[in-house]
């Protein structure tokens, strides 16, 4: 596999997020208040310093949720990159080998999460039903 | 003020009010009933809870986040602070404290590591605070008690 090239990524792009349906369920069971809120920030995890995002320039909705371990597990949400960058967090892309997708929201974790969970919508087609 | 297992209960002479109804100002009845059925539900998680192979919760880490609780609720007085106060369970083995009011949402994490990280704002990114470090109780106070007022 090649390796890619490292790109700006344009405001006006999206990013794309897997959500787990086990933990989406787990997390609103748990909930005792404010459940109004379409998207706990519990459901935005990190690994390490950053979450991890498909760019839509190199993937769908799709692509994004067939590289979970159980595709149909997973619904997906999307963010425009101006939204994100309006809270002052960084957004970068990260290609890997396998994902040239691949990109990285980077800044304080609990500041991410609130601020995802705000802007947060499910992409047409793959939405978590409730319980 | 009384210092038990591990958690202090009472009020704080010093504490501030930030709540509405005076009638349950300093009961910290609501808050021990919170963490209890939080203590029970974290603790009742398998591992992978959340499909993205989570570990199960470490006692450390739930207790740090509860004696924090406890820590601001010698500080903060009023239903506010139990009434819209979440503990959730978070990836990696973490821990979130919650609170979405009119008035503000603060989120503190418990890291599985130790760490802690904080970001609270008034719902419009205005008037935040933010870390990465275990929050001082008393600052945490004050800064809940300026965006009620």
């Amino acid at each position: 596999m090649r390796k890619w090239d490292v790109e700006c990524i344009p405001n006006p792009d999206l990013l794309y997020y897997r959500v787990n349906k086990k933990k989406y369920h787990e997390i609103w069971k748990s909930k005792r208040v404010n459940k109004g809120h379409k998207f706990p920030a519990g459901l935005f995890s990190f690994a390490g310093s950053y979450l991890s995002v498909d760019w839509s320039k190199y993937s769908t909705p799709r692509q994004s949720q067939s590289r979970a371990r159980i595709p149909d597990d997973n619904g997906i949400v999307e963010f425009k990159v101006a939204d994100v960058r309006r809270e002052r967090h960084k957004v970068r892309h990260v290609p890997t080998r396998g994902n040239r997708a691949h990109s990285a929201i980077c800044g304080i974790q609990p500041k991410i999460r609130i601020t995802l969970q705000r802007i947060a919508q499910w992409s047409e087609g793959f939405v978590i039903d409730p319980d | 003020m009384e210092y038990r297992n591990g958690d202090f209960r009472g009020q704080h002479p010093k504490a501030i009010d930030v709540g509405v109804d005076e009638s349950v100002a300093g009961d910290a009845g609501g808050i021990d009933g919170i963490v209890e059925d939080a203590k029970q539900r974290l603790f009742a998680l398998e591992a992978d809870w959340d499909g993205e192979a989570s570990p199960v919760f470490d006692e450390i880490t739930v207790k740090t986040a509860i004696d924090f609780v406890h820590e601001l609720s010698l500080q903060v007085n009023g239903e506010n602070l139990a009434k819209d106060m979440e503990i959730l369970p978070a990836s990696a083995g973490s821990v979130d404290l919650h609170w979405q009011t009119p008035h503000f949402e603060l989120l503190v994490v418990f890291h599985a590591d130790g760490s802690s990280s904080f970001y609270g704002d008034n719902c419009h990114g205005e008037r935040s605070i933010q870390g990465e470090q275990r929050p001082d109780p008393e600052e945490i106070a004050r800064w809940m008690e300026d965006l009620n007022a």
